[in-house]
């Protein structure tokens, strides 16, 4: 062998392990020798060697279906490329365009309500305008028909001896 | 030379060397279609550095190649996302240990008792890096010299692949040296 340090040590010993180096010739001439006469006496051993001979030799490429190409497909690939289909857009408009768009939304949304909320604040400039402002406002303080209740019952209790 | 001259000359040896890679006809065809694209792609930029049917041989090479590593991660990851007892009643599972350690089994071996049947099923189970020299020198018939510029390899680099491959190749048949 072409280390030296796995020889067969009798004819008798099974050879299988040594079919690849046998194969491609790279053992010494003491261990083919060894191999030719264990092959002549072991049946197993020369039906292994025979076979897996025909295995790296032989292979029966008859046994693998052959496929065949598609006579079509060199034309139509250069129809692809000459007449391309175009995909129709369906989102026309950029990412940046809507997302500047919704923040220019929202701004003005919290500018007009801000405009709105300041707009319902009165301020009254004149005295014809600071007692129409306050007989408004006394209008809404006015009691209520509970409160006015209650001050007629103890007015009431009270008149009673 | 014309396109359509090109694909006269090496559709067939393409899609037949992209089914020897993949085991199968429908992938094989549109990973010949993938290539073909790509060769009509590049044609103009094809310098005649190389022979054409290596530098087309090397596209499907390098195309089969990503094809099969996508899948092997897809299956892996597909693997992960069922409970163990989906895994083995899968046949995702099955095929996954047929290819990790019992390639074939006795009612397969039965049916498809033709000698290279079972050598093809076995070449399938040899890591990519060593079949695919294998596959180039046995089917296509290329000499190692090819061999290593479609794979990008050198000679001695590309000798030693198929070595290993070959002494795989004997070690998965070992059991089934009555079928062959």
């Amino acid at each position: 062998m072409r280390n030296g340090d796995n020889k067969l040590k009798s004819k008798t010993e099974h050879t299988q392990k040594y079919f690849y180096e046998w194969h491609q010739q790279t053992l010494d001439d003491e261990t083919i020798s060894h191999i030719k006469a264990h092959l002549k006496i072991c049946r197993e051993c020369q039906q292994y060697y025979e076979k897996m001979t025909g295995v790296l030799d032989q292979p029966d490429l008859s046994a693998i279906p052959r496929l065949t190409p598609d006579p079509l497909l060199a034309g139509k690939i250069i129809h692809g490329f000459e007449h391309p289909i175009v995909e129709k857009k369906i989102n026309t408009i950029p990412k940046y365009v809507r997302w500047s768009f919704a923040t220019i939304l929202v701004v003005l949304s919290f500018s007009l309500g801000i405009f709105l909320g300041s707009s319902t604040f009165y301020n009254a400039d004149t005295d014809y305008e600071s007692q129409l402002t306050s007989s408004y406002y006394q209008h809404f303080s006015q009691s209520s028909i509970l409160e006015e209740f209650d001050q007629i019952i103890n007015f009431v209790s009270e008149d009673q001896p | 030379m014309k396109f359509e001259d090109i694909y006269r000359e090496y559709g067939e040896r393409v899609l037949n060397l992209a089914y020897r890679y993949t085991s199968n006809s429908e992938v094989a065809r549109d990973l010949t279609q993938d290539v073909f694209i790509k060769v009509y792609q590049n044609l103009a930029d094809f310098q005649n550095r190389s022979q054409l049917y290596t530098w087309i041989y090397k596209i499907t090479t390098n195309h089969c190649l990503n094809y099969l590593k996508r899948e092997r991660k897809r299956r892996w990851l597909s693997l992960l996302d069922q409970n163990v007892s989906e895994v083995f009643k899968s046949g995702t599972a099955e095929e996954s240990a047929r290819l990790i350690q019992n390639p074939l089994t006795p009612d397969q071996i039965l049916e498809k008792s033709q000698r290279e049947k079972i050598i093809r099923k076995m070449i399938d189970s040899i890591p990519l890096k060593y079949r695919f020299p294998l596959i180039l020198q046995r089917y296509e018939e290329l000499p190692v010299q090819e061999i290593a510029e479609t794979l990008s390899l050198t000679v001695p680099a590309t000798e030693t692949r198929i070595h290993r491959a070959k002494k795989l190749l004997i070690k998965k048949l070992q059991p089934y040296i009555n079928q062959l």
